[in-house]
């Protein structure tokens, strides 16, 4: 199969193509040539290539719409943020687990290997945390949790669902670790709207946030 | 230290004399794996830091330079880390170097080459050292650290050593040191062509390790912002703030930014191909496809005994036919009628027979209905009754449709004129 259609497959299937998830196809859409195929295939389906990153080499690609004139699509994307509002709560509420299992400024950043035995060693030394992994399965995506026999078993079941839903990918075939997928990336995204929509309060260190700093040019 | 440490510093120092001596007659940038032969005991010092290897070169480092130049060379002292010292020592040895030559003493000359070359090896080796471990460092990703906040700090202290490295390389220029050479071919050889170049490939390295911790700290200060944005969000939720991404789809700058859903991609097979390769193909898969599951139906004989039957053994329960509650009387009074050859009365045959008056309505309905039915089922078949029925009727009332019998007569067809004689009840 051509790269040109492997790429187009999962993108028109709502996939992403990032690092983590699809390194092989990653690197070949840093290429120029094969971007803007991808974007000419996608053109006539009512279809852009959106990107996550940096614009001259994104983390992440993905489908996005050419337009809105469409009824259907904006139906379409009216159940597409639908859908995003529903996983935004249990991601933040398994990135707290998470972070504070881990004991550090982790959140399931694109990349972030999510270490399985790190995890349970932390969860099975707190009761806090084992009772935070728990409440996930009140959650229409951590549901699978609720019939877990113990604590293992339900950090477990909710990896599986983060993998399913393609926000993780396992390490490797053998490992019980996992990396984060550029599609966290998008989760992302909408949080910086949510933030800037409802002028909620900005992040401290504003001034230290922009995207290029020229702090260390000598 | 031990005096075993000390016994295996002299072992490994003994052992290796001849590699430490390649070593440090090498140029700046060390000897390969495959120059420097002797392995014995090397490990060990590699281990201590007293042979550096970067990228399967080998070379001896800054300690090592030291002591070499400390136990080789009479008047030799440590060169100091700070570099302006040094450039200050490299103007004596220079001016010195120019005395001898003025003198004419070659062996003065020649050591005080010597002297030159190593404390130019020595500042070429901090520098290198330096951005080795800055390297390091940057490429690591500074994960020694679980807090954002440690880590830009981090980034911010490595930032710091590499602008200090970068001042003191410029005291190092082609316009500061070419001077001191006075024209003379051996320290323009062993300042310009060998310390300069040296150190020009040591800037641009540091220019390229400035250049990726530029983009380290953009990627930190990047997940600091995600980390902030989530805690301000999550907060915000737990506040009981609802939560509608629906208005993000008028969002001018995010509207193109949604993901576009599935489409599905499904064709068929055929679909006119007149291509050889592709019919091959197809025919090969659908060669290839599983049988269709059948129910394999074996002769009922040959079952064995025991094994279930394909139909019940047990018998339907049959409910014994009730015949219509009409119908005995009905056969009574044409029995009667046969009998007597003169009309029937269903009234007389009802009292007559001992049955209740009071049921008299009931039973003029029941044998009404029965002999309607008793007509359709006749007329269906493409028969008609052997016996006529004469019912006796009331005179039809002004305010409803239904005709009130009070009698039926059973006759026979040809005797419908026959005179009805009713008995006579008691």
């Amino acid at each position: 199969m051509s790269r040109l259609r492997e790429c187009l497959e999962i993108l028109l299937r709502g996939g992403f193509i990032c690092p983590f998830s699809q390194p092989d196809l990653h690197q070949a859409m840093l290429d120029q040539d094969l971007a803007v195929r991808v974007e000419q295939g996608l053109l006539p389906l009512g279809r852009v290539l959106a990107c996550i990153g940096d614009e001259a080499a994104p983390d992440t690609f993905y489908a996005g719409y050419a337009s809105l004139d469409s009824p259907q699509d904006r139906q379409s994307v009216a159940s597409e943020l639908t859908w995003l509002r529903d996983q935004i709560k249990p991601l933040l509420d398994f990135i707290r687990l998470y972070s504070r299992a881990e004991g550090s400024d982790v959140y399931l950043a694109p990349g972030e290997e999510v270490s399985f035995s790190r995890l349970i060693e932390a969860i099975e030394a707190n009761t806090t945390y084992a009772e935070m992994l728990r409440d996930l399965a009140g959650h229409q995506i951590f549901r699978r949790i609720s019939s877990a026999r113990d604590n293992k078993d339900s950090l477990g079941r909710a990896l599986e669902a983060l993998t399913d839903e393609g926000f993780l990918v396992r390490a490797n075939t053998q490992s019980a670790n996992y990396v984060v997928t550029g599609k966290m990336g998008y989760v992302f995204m909408a949080l910086e709207w949510v933030a800037a929509y409802h002028e909620i309060a900005e992040p401290e260190n504003r001034h230290e946030l922009a995207a290029v700093q020229g702090g260390l040019e000598l | 230290m031990k005096a075993e440490d000390w016994k295996r510093l002299g072992q490994s120092v003994a052992a290796n004399a001849e590699l430490l001596e390649l070593l440090a007659n090498s140029d700046e940038l060390g000897i390969t794996t495959q120059e420097k032969g002797q392995k014995k005991l090397l490990s060990w010092l590699i281990a201590k830091n007293l042979i550096d290897v970067d990228d399967g070169v080998y070379s001896l480092s800054s300690l090592m330079l030291d002591l070499g130049a400390q136990i080789s060379m009479t008047g030799f002292e440590r060169a100091a880390l700070d570099l302006e010292e040094s450039i200050i020592a490299i103007t004596n040895l220079c001016e010195s170097y120019g005395s001898a030559r003025d003198s004419g003493s070659v062996d003065r000359m020649a050591r005080v080459e010597k002297k030159l070359s190593l404390r130019l090896r020595q500042i070429i080796k901090a520098i290198r050292s330096e951005i080795v471990s800055t390297r390091m460092f940057v490429e690591a990703g500074f994960n020694f650290s679980n807090s954002l906040s440690d880590q830009l700090r981090e980034i911010r202290h490595v930032a710091d050593r590499l602008v200090h490295i970068h001042d003191r390389l410029s005291l190092f220029t082609y316009e500061s040191l070419s001077p001191l050479c006075h024209d003379d071919r051996t320290l323009h050889r062993v300042i310009v062509k060998f310390f300069l170049s040296a150190l020009s490939k040591q800037r641009a390295q540091l220019h390229d390790l400035i250049s990726r911790l530029n983009k380290l700290s953009v990627a930190v200060r990047k997940r600091k912002r995600q980390r902030q944005l989530i805690l301000v969000v999550d907060a915000w939720l737990d506040s009981g703030n609802i939560l509608d991404l629906l208005p993000m789809q008028d969002a001018k700058t995010y509207s193109g930014n949604i993901r576009a859903q599935n489409i599905s991609l499904s064709a068929h097979a055929v679909a006119g191909h007149t291509d050889a390769d592709y019919v091959a193909q197809l025919e090969s898969i659908i060669a290839s496809l599983p049988l269709p599951k059948e129910r394999i139906l074996r002769d009922v004989a040959q079952r064995q005994e025991g094994e279930y039957s394909l139909v019940p053994d047990v018998e339907l329960e049959q409910e014994e036919e009730v015949p219509p509650f009409a119908e005995p009387h009905l056969i009574a009074m044409l029995e009667a009628y046969k009998q007597a050859q003169a009309p029937q009365s269903a009234v007389d045959y009802w009292l007559l027979n001992g049955h209740p008056e009071d049921d008299l309505k009931v039973w003029l309905c029941a044998l009404d209905n029965y002999l309607l039915v008793l007509q359709s089922e006749v007329k269906n078949t493409g028969g008609k009754l052997n016996f006529s029925i004469v019912p006796e009727e009331l005179p039809m009332s002004r305010y409803s449709a239904n005709q009130y019998i009070t009698d039926i007569w059973i006759c026979s067809e040809h005797a419908l004129d026959q005179p009805r004689v009713r008995a006579m009840h008691c």
